[in-house]
């Protein structure tokens, strides 16, 4: 009988065959740097949500999130529980309005939606500069996918690495954000069925002795202190208590604002399909992370001497659990999460140079004709796509010992920094453009003071981030009251 | 069981209470909704 490696190498194939494809149409559509950029308006709700609801989950959530659950329990899974409701929660604020400015404005990427909400050059270029910290977020992506070749197929870490920047720049170069959304699609496609997959597993308490009762038993008796009767671990610098739960959960409502996310909700085709749109996001995304349950299931199935290192226990489960051919269904859903999320990640990351930088900071000062300028921003973005890939894949040559930590370098960052002009400036029209450069700057230096070791080295970045998120949002009001009179109307005006 | 509940609830929760602000309250509403 073929080994799961024997399986996962061909379906793989098939996979990154599909991957290309997909690249190649999607470069069919790309004639400027808006499609490469946007894609605007080319796309219905279910196959953008199926991309954003891809884009959240990221490697860790179908590695790193088992993996915790399965190490040290229940409590861990607050974090894929409530990341996911907190995202689509803080889409309420921000979606529609992007959409429109998108539409009316040709906004491309969310440095400029910010740049245009409060008519600031200077809000686009730093946001431009922190969202450049996206990099580790992909780095962390990459370690994923390269430890999936790893565990499942016996492939070297480097080569891991190596396997997975081709691809994603293949297809990335060729349609950019067009490619990026019909690839995320079909990956999101692949995520879900494999996270139903766990769940009913976990619900049939498939592979374990005895039935559902006897596997709740049996994780009692293996994990004293992370049972699913246990909320808490005490003294846990993530888990430990209520209020760092409702930080994590604060921390992640701008978690959908980050650039690969937010240009996501330009590419559907109609403002009218916003609400069709979140709907389904709010459906796919809460059941990606169920894949968390994976990990407590594998604690009653596999042996409890089983000696594996945490990342590895799905990967485990499903070659103790099914024939090889469906096991090896799991490389693409791990490979699809990581590919999902990088994909968008690049994208992003070049137009940090093609549009933020070069298109609105360079071409103004150039004398050339918008064709010519719409040809090298595009070049731009093409060449700038293996650039990025090989600088993140050379930092994550060595890899860290938990991938979700890890990304939360940058993306604590990101949020702290948006938090209050965005949630709070989406709601308030008197929100104004001095305040907007307040609490981004109070924000992200918040942050960093809160996080870094140089500062309070407060090493739970769910918290640091909560916090920032928080001390940017009252920086916010607490600034548009200083510096704005009541009924005050700063809305730039999409229409 | 207690986290069990706590994933079920929230989740359950979470889409009623998307569904009830996308499509019975005017939040997201669009011109040509109007």
């Amino acid at each position: 009988m073929m080994s799961v490696a024997a399986w996962s190498w061909i379906i793989l194939i098939l996979f990154f065959t599909m991957m290309i494809f997909f690249g190649y149409v999607g470069m069919k559509k790309t004639h400027t740097n808006d499609d490469f950029a946007t894609a605007r308006s080319s796309y219905g709700p279910i196959t953008i949500a199926l991309v954003i609801s891809a884009g959240i989950s990221s490697g860790s959530t179908f590695m790193g999130m088992p993996g915790l659950a399965f190490d040290i329990g229940a409590p861990s899974l607050w974090y894929p529980l409530l990341y996911p409701v907190a995202s689509v929660i803080g889409m309420l604020f921000f979606a529609k309005t992007i959409k429109e400015y998108g539409d009316t404005l040709g906004t491309r990427t969310i440095p400029e939606f910010i740049g245009n909400r409060y008519n600031s050059s200077f809000l686009r270029i730093i946001l431009a500069i922190i969202s450049a910290l996206l990099i580790f977020y992909v780095i962390s992506q990459l370690v994923a996918a390269a430890t999936m070749f790893q565990i499942m197929m016996g492939v070297e870490y480097e080569v891991g690495i190596i396997i997975t920047i081709v691809v994603i720049g293949v297809y990335v170069v060729m349609g950019g954000s067009h490619s990026d959304i019909l690839t995320d699609a079909v990956q999101g496609l692949f995520m879900l069925l494999i996270a139903l997959i766990v769940l009913v597993c976990f619900i049939f308490a498939v592979g374990a002795e005895g039935g559902f009762s006897d596997m709740i038993s049996t994780i009692q008796d293996r994990r004293p202190d992370g049972h699913f009767g246990k909320l808490f671990i005490p003294g846990d610098d993530t888990y430990g208590s209520i209020w760092l739960i409702i930080l994590l959960f604060i921390a992640h409502l701008p978690f959908a604002i980050q650039p690969h996310l937010g240009n996501k909700f330009m590419a559907v085709k109609s403002s009218y399909d916003m609400k069709k749109l979140l709907m389904w996001t709010t459906i796919f995304a809460t059941i990606l992370p169920l894949m968390g349950l994976g990990g407590m299931l594998a604690i009653s199935v596999l042996p409890e001497d089983v000696g594996i290192r945490p990342d590895a226990v799905i990967p485990t489960l499903f070659t103790e659990l099914f024939p090889p051919f469906i096991a090896a269904f799991l490389a693409i859903a791990v490979l699809s999460a990581v590919m999902s999320t990088s994909d968008g990640l690049v994208v992003s990351l070049t137009q940090l140079l093609a549009n933020d930088l070069f298109r609105l900071s360079i071409v103004p000062k150039l004398n050339i004709s918008t064709e010519k300028a719409d040809k090298i921003e595009l070049n731009i973005s093409r060449y700038a796509t293996p650039v990025v890939l090989i600088i993140a894949a050379t930092v994550a040559w060595s890899p860290p010992q938990y991938l979700s930590i890890f990304m939360w370098i940058g993306i604590g960052g990101i949020v702290s920094s948006t938090a209050g002009p965005l949630v709070v400036g989406s709601l308030w029209k008197r929100a104004n453009k001095l305040s907007a450069i307040i609490s981004l700057i109070i924000g992200s230096i918040a942050y960093w003071v809160i996080y870094l070791p140089f500062g309070f080295n407060v090493s739970n970045p769910f918290a640091a981030a909560g916090l920032g998120v928080i001390i940017s949002m009252v920086a916010m009001t607490i600034s548009v009251f200083a510096t704005t009179k009541k009924g005050e109307n700063n809305l730039i005006e999409s229409q | 069981m207690t986290f069990l509940y706590i994933i079920f609830i929230v989740n359950a929760f979470t889409w009623i209470a998307m569904y009830l602000t996308l499509f019975k309250t005017s939040l997201l509403d669009t011109e040509e909704d109007e």
